[in-house]
């Protein structure tokens, strides 16, 4: 039976961290269906340190959790697939179509007329889902994790066009569920 | 709700799943906490499973080496006459530790000793334990005759001191007097003599010579009770005989009664004073013998065989 207050001093730093962990392992990581299995080994890695070694033992959380993070990401992924995945996130043969931010930064585009059910919600997901694994990693980091589009340039190595190309794509496909909601409830 | 938030809501729901990968850390680690504890109820049963392996290894061991150093003490005691079933099965192994070892420090040998020497009649016994033991052993020549093979004879070489030739033969029986005449039994049915004056003689005779003297001692006994011997002493109605070969004993001390049956190889009957030192008899005995040395008992009949 693993104590109390070790129990507690875990959630605390799950908590804390998560989301900046989260953030770093969508960024990293090859394959984006891998994220939950990863986020979980992290932890589980963390909770075990903490059990065998006593709450003493973390000086600073954020740097606890995130060298943890690092050396799960590293096993997790053997140097063939490494090598597999890392590859340039973004092709060069994107047109480089001039995409206004605000188009999707910063449109308050309201569904709050539309139906949020499971179904729409799945709809999107499969949207997300159907694109590359670049683009997942740019809509989780920009929707998710709140990181702007120099922020994303930054964290992923590519140019702002790319990332305001992938999810401009992206969000137009998805506008286009609402409007079939939309009229279908019209 | 704006765009921004739905998306959001569904990658969190669909992806992130925050507190579902809580619980599943939270139960992943408590269950192995769980299965640690279980591997240290594991670990300590494993190690009281070795520890009874080895305790039981560790007794049957020792089992082995009492049983081994008993039957030593056993054998070593009974050549003086001693039975070590008449002592504890420790006192056995101490007295005859004790003993062997020269060390003469154990009070119980003391008695043990003594109490023989009262028993077997010897006077003046000394208070000494090593002094007592050394009365006994010479006591009427009290060392068994040795059994060896005529191979071991054989592999003596020429030029060997008879001290060495004792070490390779084992120790025996000496008949001798004012010279050493050992006596050993070869291959169940021959006496070797082995004389000299001194241990540290060289014997200059090789092993193929010495087997040319082999005494032929051959026991065609009819029964258990029966077996061939030669005079040694005769002491009124009273004779020690010799019979190295025989299984039961070496010498032996027999009471001659008017029952016992005497008798000439061809079936004339014959007296006690036919028997001289070069008869070979062929003795038949009650079979009731007293434990003593040398041992003790009762002819009922003898067949003299000349020479």
């Amino acid at each position: 039976m693993v104590d109390q207050t070790i129990t507690t001093f875990f959630n605390k730093i799950y908590d804390e961290t998560y989301r900046k962990t989260l953030l770093y392992v969508t960024s990293k990581c090859g394959n984006t269906d891998d994220i939950s299995d990863i986020m979980q080994e992290i932890y589980i890695e963390v909770y075990s340190v903490i059990v065998k070694k006593n709450i003493d033992y973390v000086k600073n959380e954020e740097a606890f959790v995130m060298q943890i993070t690092k050396s799960k990401l590293y096993k997790h992924y053997s140097f063939g697939q490494k090598v597999k995945h890392i590859i340039p996130l973004f092709s060069q043969n994107d047109k480089g179509e001039e995409i206004n931010i605000l188009d999707f930064e910063t449109e308050d585009y309201s569904v709050e007329n539309q139906t949020i059910n499971n179904d729409l919600s799945n709809e999107i997901w499969s949207v997300v889902k159907s694109k590359s694994k670049e683009v997942q990693k740019i809509f989780y980091l920009f929707y998710m994790g709140g990181l702007t589009i120099p922020e994303i340039t930054k964290e992923l190595s590519c140019s702002e066009s790319n990332v305001k190309n992938k999810l401009y794509r992206t969000v137009k496909e998805i506008r286009t569920i609402y409007k079939k909601g939309g009229d279908s409830n019209e | 709700m704006n765009e921004k938030d739905l998306f959001k809501k569904v990658i969190e729901e669909n992806l992130s799943r925050k507190e579902d990968i809580r619980r599943r850390v939270l139960n992943a680690v408590e269950m192995k906490n769980r299965k640690g504890a279980f591997f240290m109820r594991k670990r300590f049963a494993v190690s009281m499973i070795a520890f009874a392996i080895l305790t039981t290894v560790s007794l049957s061991v020792y089992a082995a080496v009492d049983i081994y150093e008993y039957n030593q003490a056993d054998s070593f005691l009974g050549e003086i006459g001693i039975e070590a079933s008449s002592l504890s099965r420790s006192v056995a192994k101490k007295v005859y530790r004790d003993i062997k070892s020269d060390a003469f420090e154990y009070e119980t040998t003391t008695d043990v000793l003594y109490n023989k020497a009262n028993e077997m009649g010897i006077e003046d016994i000394p208070q000494n334990a090593r002094e007592i033991y050394d009365s006994i052993v010479e006591y009427n020549g009290l060392v068994y005759t040795g059994k060896i093979t005529s191979a071991q004879i054989k592999a003596i070489k020429a030029g060997t001191s008879f001290k060495d030739i004792i070490k390779v033969l084992g120790n025996t029986k000496d008949i001798g007097s004012g010279r050493h005449v050992l006596q050993y039994a070869v291959d169940g049915d021959k006496i070797f003599y082995l004389s000299f004056g001194d241990e540290n003689d060289i014997c200059n005779q090789s092993g193929d010579e010495l087997i040319t003297t082999l005494v032929d001692a051959k026991q065609d006994s009819k029964d258990e009770n029966t077996f061939t011997a030669t005079l040694t002493q005769r002491s009124g109605n009273s004779i020690l005989v010799s019979c190295p070969t025989f299984k039961d004993f070496d010498v032996i001390s027999l009471s001659v009664t008017e029952d016992t049956e005497i008798q000439l190889e061809n079936g004339e009957k014959a007296t006690l004073d036919d028997i001289t030192g070069s008869s070979k008899l062929v003795i038949t005995i009650t079979g009731q013998i007293a434990e003593s040395y040398p041992p003790q008992g009762v002819a009922t009949k003898i067949i003299i065989k000349r020479e």
